[in-house]
């Protein structure tokens, strides 16, 4: 279920705008994603632009931008996102050295997202005051690179202000059974959270898949009563933390999900029993989806723990808006 | 064609719809009394906390919502998950009875209530794996014996919302007593044996009122812990005959059913809905609920001063089931006949009024 359109289903606002000259070259380099990198004696693009346009004419292939951005005027650290356009056709983003997000699939096995239109959540811990942006993008024919769209870092103005922020990279696997192989989570895949499947390599893909993280927790979370927040999920979701149950869309049976027709655009907060976070060990949560049809995934909104009196303030705060 | 005939057909639908359209919300118009009015603003924070159903916890720090309006409409909108609603009242219980009954309207999904920090009642399920019950009326017998006379009283509400609007979302929101039930001269609400397919929640087992084997009457069954039960469920009820009262020209009344049932007294059948049905020109099934079980008890079958029995076998197609209103009792036929005329008047079908006002 969704449609195109509900990566706009966030209410984002521009904080910092990035439409301007980034530094950019041709090739391919795993190290221009590093911060340290050199680039002064790269060229000049104007970003939003096809590189034909900009003296890269008839280039197909593998190109970098890169550019940097202050984040001390930036307030909300939780609730930020990096907005690029349109991106033809495949990309994949990092901010000071971390992969924040992907979009199609790079060669061999090729599959454009030149009409995709995302914004990456800005992980709060990797924020320093001077960020580098490095974006490398596949063309494989016709217009290559950051083409069009409003750039910038966004804020998403419902976003809940963690205690503990699970966005990023989590492992995938998609299958009805997928979760009982989860002690074999190292070799499933990488897929960035929040975000649909079908931007990050799994095209019209439906059906179920499993997501799966382990994260180590502070010891004052792990004895507070907390709430996991997994913003929208695509379109009905099961969820293990340390294998408990803690949460699920009614029966979380497929045939359910017509008369649960919306149910692709409801919040999800689930009440943590206490005592089930764990401080010395590490914790996992195992969250499992069906997807009918269209976008499927956990795709938006803020991902990871706050707690409960956290959450009501957010919830107060957010009624009186 | 003629345009004439059209348009006053035009109208005769209009003013179904009409009729419709008001009578909707309707359920039927009854002789309870309100003793306490809970509509209005009530203390409210999301989130969940077993502390938050004490009498003692200070709730001072909490919002305001109103009730009742699904807390989507109160500003949270897109919220899911738990919630607690709380307020207190005053109350002068009528001497007569043992119980009252709190009505806390429609809840979407799953609900506990507690009154003075005791469970009065709970339907649906919730979370991890809820259930709803967003459907059923909640009305839940409160023994007297728990409440305050002197000084304030705490009801407080936990819900749980699984998808789109949550809370406290509609229907009639009080403490109330049925006065027709006084005018029973052998009252036969409280407890009934209970015998169906299924067995109670489990989380309904924790009610004070709940009672192994038994259903608090009146009730819909899915708030008395039966929420999944579609189909049929028997209601027994032994009692003595006063040997005071006539066993001539008595009524019994066996409140309102969903859907359907057929009543035994001491092994004789003495009616069913589909009799009233027909006496009372009703045409469809789907109002078998509106009708007033009051059944003609022939001439000395009950048994002066000793032992009687009363089966009710009750059918629901869809939706909530049970005996869910009464008055629930026996009396002579000069008490019945204005209670039954009333409820006659005041419970016609909107289309059956459709069909007075134009045909008779």
């Amino acid at each position: 279920m969704g449609s195109a359109s509900i990566s706009f289903a966030q209410d984002l606002k521009k904080v910092m705008d990035l439409s301007h000259r980034w530094k950019f070259s041709i090739g391919d380099k795993q190290e221009w994603a590093n911060p340290e990198f050199n680039d002064s004696d790269w060229e000049w693009i104007d970003v939003p632009s096809a590189w034909e346009n900009k003296g890269f004419h008839g280039y197909d292939g593998f190109a970098w931008y890169r550019t940097t951005f202050s984040a001390r005027q930036l307030h909300d650290k939780h609730a930020l996102y990096l907005q690029l356009g349109y991106i033809d056709d495949v990309h994949e983003v990092f901010v000071n050295g971390v992969r924040i997000g992907l979009s199609g699939k790079f060669p061999p096995r090729f599959s454009t997202a030149y009409n995709v239109f995302r914004s990456y959540k800005l992980p709060p811990d990797l924020l320093q005051e001077t960020n580098t942006i490095a974006v490398r993008v596949y063309d494989d024919g016709g217009e290559g690179g950051i083409i069009h769209g409003n750039i910038g870092v966004m804020m998403d103005v419902d976003a809940v202000p963690l205690d503990v922020d699970l966005s990023g990279s989590w492992k995938f696997k998609t299958g009805q059974y997928a979760h009982e192989s989860i002690d074999q989570m190292e070799s499933w895949d990488d897929i960035i959270v929040p975000g649909n499947w079908e931007d990050q390599g799994y095209k019209n893909y439906d059906g179920y898949a499993c997501y799966a993280l382990e994260f180590n927790l502070e010891e004052r979370f792990a004895k507070d009563r907390m709430v996991l927040t997994l913003g929208k999920i695509d379109d009905i979701d099961q969820v293990f933390v340390n294998g408990v149950l803690v949460g699920q869309s009614g029966e979380f049976k497929p045939q359910t999900v017509h008369e649960r027709s919306n149910s692709w655009q409801q919040l999800r907060g689930y009440y943590l029993p206490t005592n089930l976070l764990s401080a010395s060990e590490k914790n996992t949560i195992v969250v499992r989806v069906y997807d009918a049809t269209l976008g499927g995934g956990i795709y938006s909104g803020s991902i990871g723990l706050i707690s409960q009196d956290n959450y009501i303030k957010y919830w107060n705060k957010r009624r009186n808006k | 064609m003629n345009s004439n005939i059209k348009i006053l057909g035009l109208n005769k639908i209009l003013l179904l719809v009409i009729i419709t359209a008001f009578s909707a919300g309707n359920v039927h118009a009854k002789d309870l009394e309100s003793l306490v009015n809970l509509k209005g603003y009530w203390k409210f924070t999301i989130g969940d906390d077993p502390d938050w159903a004490s009498p003692d916890y200070n709730d001072s720090k909490w919002t305001k919502v109103f009730v009742p309006q699904s807390w989507e409409q109160n500003g949270f909108q897109n919220y899911n998950g738990y919630a607690w609603y709380r307020r207190t009242f005053t109350i002068t219980p009528p001497k007569s009875a043992q119980y009252v009954y709190l009505n806390m309207g429609y809840i979407d999904d799953a609900d506990q209530v507690y009154v003075n920090g005791k469970l009065v009642g709970a339907s649906g399920k919730m979370g991890p794996k809820s259930e709803t019950a967003f459907g059923i009326p909640r009305m839940y017998p409160i023994p007297k014996s728990i409440l305050n006379k002197e000084g304030a009283n705490l009801i407080a509400v936990r819900v749980y919302d699984d998808y789109n609007d949550g809370g406290i979302t509609g229907g009639e929101i009080n403490i109330s007593f049925d006065s027709d039930q006084f005018k029973m001269n052998v009252d036969l609400s409280g407890y009934w044996d209970f015998e169906t397919s299924i067995e109670a929640d489990e989380s309904n087992r924790k009610v004070i009122t709940y009672r192994e084997g038994k259903i608090f009457v009146p009730g819909f069954w899915e708030a008395r812990g039966y929420n999944q039960l579609d189909g049929r469920a028997v209601y027994t009820k032994s009692f003595t005959y006063p040997a005071n009262l006539s066993t001539r020209d008595q009524v019994l009344f066996a409140g309102r059913i969903d859907d359907v049932d057929e009543v035994y007294l001491n092994g004789e059948k003495i009616g069913s809905s589909s009799q009233l049905r027909r006496k009372h020109r009703r045409f469809s099934y789907s109002s078998d609920h509106l009708i007033l079980r009051a059944y003609d008890i022939p001439d000395n079958l009950l048994n002066k001063g000793g032992e009687n029995t009363i089966e009710i076998m009750v059918r629901d197609h869809t939706g909530p089931g049970g005996i869910y209103d009464g008055p629930i009792g026996i009396t002579d036929r000069e008490t019945a006949s204005p209670i039954i005329d009333k409820s006659l008047k005041d419970n016609k079908s909107s289309f059956q009024k459709f069909l007075d006002y134009w045909f008779d």
